[in-house]
């Protein structure tokens, strides 16, 4: 059966620490950012759409200085910043709606009042998403439908996958919405649940060794289970390369 | 004139580098933080609300890591995992609810939406109710206080308006909110102005990066605008999340501050 491209990085993405999909993503969004700087700083439709989204996320923007200085980063941000203070020239005050609702909103709980300055604050808004988070987010569907759909069947992922770290919580979410049928469902939350046990028994161990009365014991797989329970539960750390 | 504590502070963060906002926010997460792992990790209340909220948003978790902090986090994450796994034992995909139409399936690869079959167990992955990581709770509170007090000041005899104007200003997305909670027109004013002047500064010294990029000025020494390539991606998306390290910063005694200035 013809594989794609995503079931290989899949396979060899499982057999290194921590969730797959957040790895092979990590390196997407470090190839589009290199992609960037290096060949699209002066075109036109990226830096529209760098502009409309005001920039970058908070993550992608300092991604991008990873490297270190780039004129490419000084050429796309001075746009940027031209671009946010023009918006800034024509601002006039505007004073939060006074509809009776809000009023009452307000003098009941200060900190919910209405928001002032509406017009301003819209413009001021992100008009489009991040581009590098739109990218990043199509790697990660294309990602999690192979594993789906190539999760079963002679030489699929699922040997690859009771061996690896699992998903992360975000990206079992978006892999139970797109599983398929019963038995795929079953597969991965079987193996996820194992993968998940094996983690829990491991930050239990951890705990229990941190008691006066076990403290001399050796430490072993258990060590860096509140690291691996963080990504897990919060996302990575920004893994940039495939090292380690 | 009696002035509030988080006037002096912010005070003190306008004659630091960076948005005085996004160092006194990641402050009050560290302290919080601390608070969290040395006080009330067997709080049964905040152990609650991490359960709801399914651990920490990502950059507050990643800030949990210090030394000593590892008994801490594995106790708080045992108990959210713990939960997570409660979630995934009861999840059953029912066989009647199957996705087998090549269109739906065509559909789910290109806006997953959870089908109706799987929808309730991953609802139940969620973060529960309108609970978010606490860390993100207390900053926002704190963060507000902080407006509301800049705001103030710059109107007023004696307040922030010289040292906002000398600083590296807010960075966008605190000047959004900072914006929002503005009530006159004499304080819109002064923040626009205010944060005009720095913009402004910033965007000459983005110039002068660009042109002594140039064969013909490469050899022209470089003054106060060598850092502005890593001021700019402050200015217009906030710190670092994770503080990494950056080529050309050096880490101070609170955080990272730059060579350079």
């Amino acid at each position: 059966m013809g594989r794609t491209m995503s079931f290989y990085d899949l396979r060899d993405a499982m057999a290194l620490p921590g969730c797959p999909v957040c790895r092979l993503k990590a390196n997407a969004v470090r190839r589009h950012l290199d992609n960037l700087l290096w060949e699209s700083v002066n075109d036109a439709g990226v830096r529209r759409e760098i502009r409309n989204a005001r920039g970058f996320c908070q993550q992608h923007a300092w991604q991008l200085v990873e490297g270190g200085s780039s004129l490419g980063v000084v050429i796309i941000m001075h746009d940027v910043m031209q671009h946010v203070l023009q918006l800034l020239e024509t601002a006039a005050f505007q004073p939060p709606a006074p509809t009776l609702r809000q009023r009452a909103r307000s003098a009941l709980d200060p900190s919910r009042a209405a928001p002032a300055n509406a017009e301003l604050l819209a413009k001021l808004r992100p008009q489009a998403p991040c581009p590098v988070c739109v990218h990043a987010e199509t790697t990660e569907r294309v990602l999690i439908s192979t594993l789906v759909q190539e999760l079963l069947g002679e030489g699929g992922l699922l040997s690859p996958f009771r061996a690896s770290e699992g998903l992360c919580l975000s990206h079992l979410r978006q892999a139970l919405a797109q599983t398929p049928n019963a038995e795929v469902f079953d597969a991965l939350v079987g193996v996820q649940r194992e993968i998940w046990r094996r983690l829990t028994d491991q930050l239990a161990e951890l705990i229990r060794k941190e008691d006066y009365r076990f403290r001399h014991e050796a430490r072993g797989e258990e060590r860096g289970a509140s690291l691996r329970a963080l990504a897990i539960l919060s996302g990575p750390r920004i893994i940039t390369s495939d090292a380690g | 004139m009696s002035r509030h504590i988080a006037f002096y502070e912010l005070r003190d963060a306008l004659a630091q580098l960076g948005c005085p906002l996004c160092r006194l926010e990641t402050r009050v997460a560290e302290r919080y933080l601390d608070f969290l792992l040395w006080e009330r990790v067997n709080d049964p209340d905040l152990r609650q609300n991490l359960r709801q909220a399914r651990g920490f948003c990502r950059e507050h978790a990643w800030m949990l890591v210090r030394p000593g902090a590892s008994l801490g986090i594995a106790v708080m994450l045992h108990d959210v995992l713990q939960d997570v796994l409660q979630s995934l034992n009861d999840a059953v995909m029912q066989p009647s609810q199957e996705v087998r139409r090549p269109l739906e399936r065509l559909r789910m690869t290109i806006a997953p939406a959870p089908p109706p079959a799987v929808a309730g167990i991953v609802a139940a992955l969620e973060p529960q109710g309108e609970q978010i990581c606490p860390a993100c709770v207390q900053c926002r509170v704190m963060e507000e206080v902080y407006l509301d007090v800049l705001l103030d000041s710059l109107s007023e005899a004696g307040g922030l308006l010289e040292a906002y104007q000398s600083s590296d200003g807010l960075c966008l997305p605190h000047f959004r909110r900072a914006v929002q909670r503005v009530r006159t027109q004499r304080v819109l004013d002064a923040l626009l102005h205010a944060q005009r002047t720095v913009w402004e500064r910033l965007r000459y010294q983005l110039g002068e990066v660009i042109r002594k990029n140039d064969h013909r000025f490469h050899d022209e020494p470089w003054g106060e605008e060598a850092d502005a390539w890593l001021r700019v991606i402050e200015a217009l998306v906030g710190a670092a999340p994770t503080q990494p390290e950056v080529p050309g910063r050096v880490r101070g005694e609170d955080g990272y501050e730059r060579t350079g200035r």
